[in-house]
């Protein structure tokens, strides 16, 4: 025999005592279970050789009626309804499929249902307890009408599965809603939800009682911003009962006080015309609309003749406060100081004051602001005589060249 | 000095290090993408592959008499090194029982062992090509000069002086991986 297969069988025997003695350290893949401890070193306590883990070896300490005993009885004790038979429904299954070793002092149990024998897999409650609540009596089906394997949850409930009458009583599982929009509607609940989701749900105004019906607050909340803290709590005088909005608001609705209080709700224009008007919009504008606008000028002045031109031309500094008529045809300064020598000790530049159209003849006679002097319909009909006489002096002289 | 690093001792202290980087990458692999359990099936490939490659050895004993030394040597040297790579993606990088660890280290060792062994039958094939000459002139065909070179080369001392040193080697292994093997499956078996 030569050297090599000497030291080969030499090895072959170190290395079986080795094996013999200290089993554990020369094979063993990882840590065993806690309570193992004591067979580590005791491989054929739990391997039979060429035949894995059969079932015996753990029986030899684990009596199948003390499998699970001991958390029955805490459990029993707690309350629970924790049923011992569990172990008994799994047939032949090897104990290693669930109860792994060599892979940590604490490692967990796995379980899948599809390892049970098919018989097994039908009876839930040889393992499992029915759950007391209302909701699983009225249920006979079994439990994997709704459940998966996998988990309790989610469950995958179909209300079919009910017979009429209790599928009609739905408070008899589902517990009742305790705010006050529901309070107000004892009806069914299959009046506004299906029996797929709560919501969406098909709520209709009509169903309510008429007293109900008009006192809107009792389920929703009165608008606290904007222009609702000022109009009337009556939500119908201006929602309907579908949707808020497509609101129809009319002005008639608010009492007078408020009615005339546009800045309560309107924000009040930003712009150079509207500067020198007061808050009070209906001076030109309705309640129909800010258009057309209502404002007439001939209050002011006449807009006759060739004065219909644009703002700009007499409001020269962009403000409605504000005019001037000189800077076109006749009307310049030095002219209307000399045809106003006589009388006028006033302000020249308000002309407006005195005349308020184009119209040669037409004067009205107003208290100038700064109350220098009022002039009279006879100074009106003084000054219009004199102006024609002015005017025929001047014709004829143009008739004599 | 440096020739010798450029064509010997340097591709083979990279082949080392590519083994051992190919393990770590196949380990890692393994662990990435859940695959673990390939370990046990890729050691007993890996085991196959070595047994496979002993054809050489067999060859060259004479216990079998057709194939070809030169084609079994490399086939040698490619499965085993092959397998070797594999059986080390089957350690894994768990440490418990002492055996396997054991066993592995034995086979890092031959594997290494048998890179040296390559390296110096390379260097002997080339002092002896001067024998060529010689057997040219005894009018010997080109196969058989072939042939004759091969065996010299495998026959001269350093040669000898290595292989009293790598068949000791593998003795320990065989031993080891056959204690592995066997404990292995008279547990594993029947699970």
């Amino acid at each position: 025999m030569s050297k090599g297969w000497l030291l080969f069988f030499f090895s072959s025997l170190v290395c079986g005592m080795a094996v013999y003695h200290y089993p554990s350290l020369m094979l063993s893949p990882g840590t065993v279970l806690a309570g193992h401890e004591k067979i580590e070193d005791n491989c054929s306590a739990c391997h039979s050789p060429l035949h894995g883990t059969p079932n015996e070896k753990c029986a030899n300490c684990h009596k199948s009626t003390d499998i699970g005993m001991i958390r029955y009885l805490r459990s029993k004790s707690e309350g629970s309804t924790f049923r011992l038979p569990f172990h008994d429904s799994l047939g032949a299954l090897k104990c290693g499929r669930c109860h792994g070793e060599h892979k940590g002092k604490h490692l967990q149990p796995e379980f899948d249902h599809s390892w049970l024998e098919s018989g097994a897999s039908r009876f839930c409650e040889h393992c499992h307890s029915h759950p007391p609540d209302m909701s699983h009596e009225k249920i006979n089906n079994g439990c994997s009408s709704c459940h998966s394997w996998a988990a309790w949850k989610p469950v995958n409930f179909d209300h079919s599965q009910l017979t009429l009458a209790s599928s009609s009583t739905c408070v008899d599982c589902h517990s009742a809603p305790r705010d006050q929009r529901h309070s107000l509607y004892p009806s069914s609940c299959k009046d506004c939800h299906d029996l797929k989701h709560w919501k969406p749900a098909r709520f209709a105004h009509d169903a309510l009682e008429p007293l109900i019906h008009v006192d809107c607050q009792k389920c929703h909340r009165a608008p606290q911003k904007d222009f609702h803290r000022f109009v009337p709590q009556l939500c119908a005088n201006c929602h309907g009962d579908r949707s808020w909005k497509g609101a129809e608001f009319l002005h008639e609705r608010l009492n007078e006080n408020q009615r005339v209080r546009c800045r309560d709700c309107h924000l009040p224009p930003n712009n150079n015309m509207h500067k020198s008007f007061d808050s009070n919009c209906f001076r030109c504008h309705g309640v129909e609309g800010w258009r057309p606008s209502t404002f007439d000028h001939s209050a002011y002045f006449r807009l006759d003749r060739r004065h219909n031109v644009e703002c700009g031309i007499c409001h020269t500094n962009k403000t409605t406060d504000r005019y001037t008529c000189f800077g076109c045809h006749q009307h310049s300064p030095e002219r209307i100081e000399r045809i106003h020598r006589e009388h006028s000790r006033g302000n020249l530049d308000r002309c407006a004051d005195c005349h308020r159209s184009a119209h040669d003849g037409e004067h009205e006679s107003e208290e100038h602001e700064g109350g220098e002097h009022r002039r009279g319909s006879r100074d009106s009909e003084r000054w219009q005589r004199r102006e024609h006489r002015r005017e025929r002096e001047h014709r004829g002289s143009w008739e004599e060249d | 000095m440096f020739s010798l690093w450029r064509n010997h001792l340097g591709p083979t202290l990279a082949l080392i290090f590519l083994i051992a980087l190919s393990s770590y990458a196949g380990q890692e692999a393994l662990s990435r993408f859940s695959l673990l359990w390939l370990q046990r099936p890729l050691g007993i490939l890996g085991t196959l592959l070595i047994f496979i490659s002993f054809l050489y050895s067999a060859r060259k004993r004479r216990w079998i008499k057709r194939g070809n030394p030169k084609s079994l040597l490399s086939a040698h040297e490619t499965l085993a090194t092959v397998g070797a790579l594999l059986i080390f993606v089957h350690c894994g990088r768990e440490f418990h029982s002492l055996l396997p660890w054991l066993a592995a280290l034995a086979l890092f060792i031959n594997v290494i062992s048998g890179l040296v062994g390559k390296l110096l039958l390379k260097n002997s094939r080339q002092a002896l090509k001067s024998n060529k000459l010689s057997y040219q002139k005894e009018g010997l065909s080109q196969e058989e000069i072939e042939l004759k070179l091969f065996w010299d080369a495998v026959a001269i001392q350093a040669m000898e002086r290595w292989r009293a040193f790598h068949l000791p080697l593998f003795s320990i292994l065989l031993a080891l991986a056959l204690s592995h093997i066997g404990t292995a499956v008279l547990f594993w078996f029947g699970q």
